[in-house]
């Protein structure tokens, strides 16, 4: 029989096109060569993907990558991905990649892919109308407000004013759309303020303002898995700068991750769980998701961030969780993509 | 022949793979037909049931069905590989109605393409395509909606009927409107009086799409209200809907004649004003962009309920848009023209996808 083509999508051309890469080359490494054939698509900073042979999977970065790819790789148009494979693996993070674009492309091919639909990626991606929706569904999400470059360049002053009556710093600026903590700061007096939302601004034209949270970050895979969805284990973590990094997230070693959690006690454990699924369903996600959040010093859980899609990285919470629950990265990436399958064949028109 | 060459090239993207199709078609059709020549330079392109893109002479432009055209494509129109959108054109309008075309799948291709593209972004069509997710990001903002119960099909089948039945008589009771969640015309809605309806009318439903909605039927006026996303957004004069049957049906907002529309819509002042406030309020909410017509309810009380949003309304040559476009002496060009430039500034101006 022959296999099926599973084309692991990497690179990209988002802000997180790096971490893309590393999860794409270890969902490449790992995938079972007796159930699948593993097909490499390297997307570059214009879009365009090539097919790349295995020798340019583990360069280092996406630049030795694409230095190399007129000469090593095969440029296919879009529309030929239909010849080359049978079901996309997305190992793309942030614009582009995880936010319904690459989805509605696969959508318009035909082509069956992991993670959710082109809604529920859009959702995925953007901070401020997730948390409308989970804060309507009664799950506790931070407080938060928006503002806006319009705003922002007609009358700073009047944004500062109202920021520091909204929240007493410490407070964290984000753009609304990126992942990876991306374009994030937190503003500890006045003084800060202009800087951190000019960073933002460098990413989107709104930016969220967030209050700061003091207690313990968790962050819960949430698996979709013969129709029903359940979450596969919840990871502490203790980043080692004040908060949680670009570098801390994706750098082995820089920060202390716990699967299970050691400070958060058993039964608040199964809690987050029950809610990172009531999240996942809420924002209508499908196949998997990594719901990030907060356990307060009060004892509330707090919901700070739903992915539609997760790194995929050899120490990722991803393996971490699945590996606390007894799975091996061959068996955790067979089994989404064969629960992909099923979602894709369930479906009438795109994924919902 | 120097004019010629500072005319921006505007890909019309018309036909697709929804039920809708044959309604992008004339859309796409008048879209073409209507653009300021002087400004721009058009160029019909259909997409095929296989989600293909053709480059289509007028020849095959003034056919009467999509499958009239699509048997002589081979022949007659040059393929269009996506990629080759970029060189092509430089914007894109999209006559594209209903699944893949409004839903943002067309959207995300062309972001990724890095080709302006008229209305919506992928969000905001993805959100509009879906009435469940509308109602709860409207309802969030404050903005009235039918009470709306969804049903998954995979719960409906699976043994969950009582339940279901229980809930749609103590939430919404009868009689009650039952609707796929997502597909744009009017097709599979259904008026149900009693709970022995529903079964049929849910399973109508569910022929198209997982989920289907369950809504309390509005006794009163159905309204819609356009919207030009110039900067900042404008809303057009509010058309009534007089229904010849009990719901609007595909025939009803499509062939000519048999539905009626009254411009402006017969409502007190006040109540016209509160039609355009909630149709901008919808608009903004749901960060649409370029341009929508939003369907709405006026209440026997008066409040305005939101039905759904088009997030790529009809411009088939006789369309309520147009209509409301005219009482404000805005001519089809022109409303084009706005349509395109509005798309042109957004998408100058994005970071990211739009």
């Amino acid at each position: 029989m022959a296999r099926l083509r599973v084309g692991i999508i990497l690179g990209g051309m988002s802000s997180e096109r790096e971490v893309s890469l590393n999860s794409g080359r270890n969902v490449y490494d790992n995938l079972d060569r007796e159930a699948y054939e593993a097909v490499p698509v390297f997307m570059d900073l214009k879009g365009n993907l090539w097919i790349i042979p295995w020798q340019l999977i583990s360069q280092n970065t996406t630049t030795d990558i694409s230095e190399r790819l007129a000469g090593e790789a095969r440029p296919i148009g879009y529309e030929d991905l239909k010849e080359e494979i049978d079901f996309a693996f997305i190992s793309l993070h942030g614009k582009y990649g995880d936010d319904g674009c690459i989805q509605g492309l696969l959508e318009l091919l035909g082509i069956p892919y992991t993670g959710p639909g082109v809604l529920a990626s859009a959702l995925g991606m953007d901070k401020h109308i997730q948390q409308s929706i989970l804060k309507a569904e009664g799950l506790d999400v931070p407080r938060s407000h928006v503002v806006t470059i319009e705003d922002w360049r007609r009358d700073s002053r009047a944004v500062k004013n109202n920021l520091l009556t909204l929240f007493p710093p410490p407070f964290f600026v984000k753009p609304t759309r990126e992942g990876s903590s991306v374009g994030v700061r937190a503003v500890r007096e006045e003084g800060d303020i202009e800087t951190a939302l000019e960073e933002a601004f460098r990413w989107d034209l709104k930016a969220l303002v967030e209050e700061y949270l003091d207690g313990i970050e968790f962050s819960c895979i949430v698996l979709e898995d013969e129709g029903e969805v359940r979450y596969l284990d919840v990871t502490e973590i203790h980043p080692q700068s004040d908060f949680y990094t670009y570098d801390d997230k994706y750098m082995p070693g820089r920060c202390r991750k716990f699967t299970p959690p050691k400070n958060i006690p058993p039964e608040m454990t199964s809690k987050i769980g029950e809610m990172a699924v009531r999240a996942f369903k809420a924002l209508g996600f499908r196949s998997y998701g990594r719901i990030d959040g907060f356990v307060l010093k009060d004892g509330r859980i707090l919901i700070t961030d739903p992915n539609s899609s997760s790194g995929m990285a050899p120490s990722s919470f991803f393996f971490e969780q699945a590996a606390s629950a007894g799975m091996l990265p061959s068996m955790i990436i067979s089994r989404l993509i064969e629960n992909a399958l099923a979602i894709h064949r369930g479906k009438k028109g795109p994924l919902c | 022949m120097g004019e010629t060459k500072e005319r921006i090239r505007v890909g019309v993207i018309m036909g697709g793979m929804s039920s809708e199709k044959e309604v992008s078609l004339e859309s796409g059709r008048n879209i073409f037909s209507k653009m300021d020549r002087r400004r721009y330079d058009p160029l019909p392109i259909f997409m095929d049931s296989r989600a293909r893109l053709w480059e289509i002479p007028l020849k095959l432009l003034m056919r009467n069905s999509t499958k009239d055209i699509e048997e002589d494509l081979e022949n007659e129109a040059v393929r269009l590989p996506y990629e080759s959108l970029r060189e092509r054109v430089e914007v894109v309008y999209l006559g594209l109605h209903g699944k893949y075309g409004e839903d943002g799948c067309v959207q995300g291709l062309l972001e990724l393409l890095g080709v302006p593209y008229t209305g919506s972004g992928v969000l905001a069509s993805a959100i509009g395509m879906d009435k469940y997710t509308t109602r709860r990001i409207l309802t969030i903002n404050g903005i009235d909606v039918p009470r709306t119960v969804a049903v998954r099909e995979k719960e409906w089948a699976g043994g969950g009927r009582e339940e279901i039945l229980e809930r749609i008589a103590a939430e919404i009771s009868y009689p009650c409107v039952v609707k796929p969640i997502r597909e744009g015309c009017s097709t599979a809605v259904k008026k149900v009086v009693s709970p022995a309806g529903l079964p049929a009318a849910l399973e109508g439903a569910f022929v198209w799409d997982e989920m289907a909605l369950v809504e309390e039927f509005i006794e009163g006026v159905e309204v819609t209200c356009g919207i030009l996303g110039d900067d900042p957004p404008v809303p057009l004069v509010p058309s009534e809907t007089i229904p010849t049957q009990d719901i609007l049906s595909l025939e009803d907002k499509f062939l000519y004649g048999q539905g009626e529309n009254k411009t402006p819509a017969r409502v007190p002042p006040e109540v016209l004003k509160r039609i355009q406030e909630t149709a901008l309020a919808t608009f903004s909410a749901l960060d649409l962009k370029g341009y929508a017509r939003i369907d709405m309810f006026v209440r026997a009380d008066g409040r305005v309920a939101v039905l759904e949003p088009n997030t790529l309304p009809g411009m088939t040559p006789s369309t309520v848009l147009f209509h409301q476009a005219a009482a404000l002496g805005i001519t089809q060009t022109e409303l084009i023209t706005r349509v395109i430039e509005a798309a042109m500034k957004a998408h100058r101006e994005k970071k990211g996808p739009l």
